[in-house]
């Protein structure tokens, strides 16, 4: 098993766990952190799951999409974690309306 | 004992076991995906390669980045920009967050005072080895944001960073840089985001710069900006 291949397949686990957590729990900040392994994860199988190209090292249009990924990922958990503050702000617990009385 | 107020109480029970089971299956199946690739995939790393001399760095990173798919950064920094224009809309009116008083503890500020310079030589070296190896703005960007939110965190800086005109200037500058570079480039090829010939490197050099600035003032801004969100019913003795 290459390096690139176990990046790939833990990127995989990772996503389900991710997604698991986001299911599974009420709480707005463990959402937004779920949301962030999945992430994570995608991150990780588009980094390795292609081969390396011809001349070597790694293929560089999925490190440069990888690299917008994540600045965009930073900033948009920024703006979730605002928004889930807001929640708890307003309502006094941080949880979606549907998910409150549960 | 957890505070289901707090916490929320998790999913379980039948429908839990139903929902481990399903993430357990889709990662399996996705494994699979993977493990059952093509041999030799389609990629475009060939392409990238051949015409890299033509893109003005050497980097075939930020090639992609700054000339290939200039498009998808300049969208980037929009995106990056948008969420700092929510938060920004979401805390009006919420009182700022008291700043940290450097009497109380030095530790932070003697720290800054050491790392701070050093971050910010690193970030400009990053910035402009993006051109030729690893690196780049996004790097130098999260690099010097982070030596920002040490500033702030040690109180040397004032907490509400936005209110610093120049700071917000710095915010929306690599945005307005990749505009005014996509509309000189369309007056001077005839296409959006391309490059004069033989002046690309030059081009890009100045983009990187602007975007490691603008990406280091909205990572600091958002680090001083979101938390000022809590404070409306900071505490469990709010009437509501």
């Amino acid at each position: 098993m290459t390096p690139p291949l176990l990046y790939a397949l833990a990127g995989a686990g990772l996503f389900a766990l991710g997604l698991h957590a986001f299911l599974i729990r009420r709480h707005l900040f463990w959402k937004v952190l779920a949301f962030n392994v999945m992430g994570s994860g995608v991150f990780l199988v588009l980094i390795g799951a292609p081969a390396s190209p011809p001349g070597g090292g790694a293929d560089p249009v999925p490190q440069a999409l990888v690299l917008t990924g994540i600045v965009v990922a930073v900033s948009a958990t920024a703006l979730a974690i605002g928004l889930a503050l807001r929640v708890a702000a307003k309502t006094g617990h941080p949880h979606l309306p549907e998910d409150a009385d549960a | 004992m957890r505070d289901p107020a707090v916490h929320g109480r998790p999913v379980r029970g039948v429908l839990g076991a139903l929902l481990a089971l399903a993430a357990a299956g889709l990662a399996g199946a996705i494994a699979s995906a993977i493990l059952t690739l093509p041999e030799r995939p389609a990629t475009l790393a060939g392409e990238v390669i051949a015409t890299l001399d033509r893109s003005g760095v050497e980097s075939p990173v930020t090639a992609v980045l700054l000339d290939f798919r200039a498009y998808d950064t300049l969208l980037e920094i929009a995106v990056l920009l948008a969420a700092v224009v929510a938060v920004w809309a979401l805390e009006r009116g919420a009182p700022p967050l008291p700043s940290p008083s450097e009497a109380a503890d030095p530790v932070p500020g003697a720290l800054a005072r050491l790392v701070v310079p050093l971050a910010v030589l690193s970030g400009v070296y990053l910035t402009w080895a993006g051109a030729y190896r690893a690196g780049g703005a996004f790097q130098a960007g999260a690099l010097v944001g982070g030596a920002l939110v040490l500033l702030l965190a040690a109180g040397i800086l004032p907490p509400r960073v936005r209110a610093v005109g120049r700071l917000r200037a710095a915010v929306v500058a690599a945005l307005a840089v990749f505009i005014a570079a996509a509309l000189a480039g369309l007056f001077a090829t005839g296409r959006l985001l391309d490059y004069p010939p033989g002046a690309a490197s030059r081009w890009i050099i100045a983009m990187e710069s602007a975007l490691a600035l603008s990406i280091a003032a909205i990572l600091a801004d958002l680090f001083v900006d979101v938390p000022a969100l809590a404070e409306p019913a900071a505490g469990p003795e709010d009437p509501r």
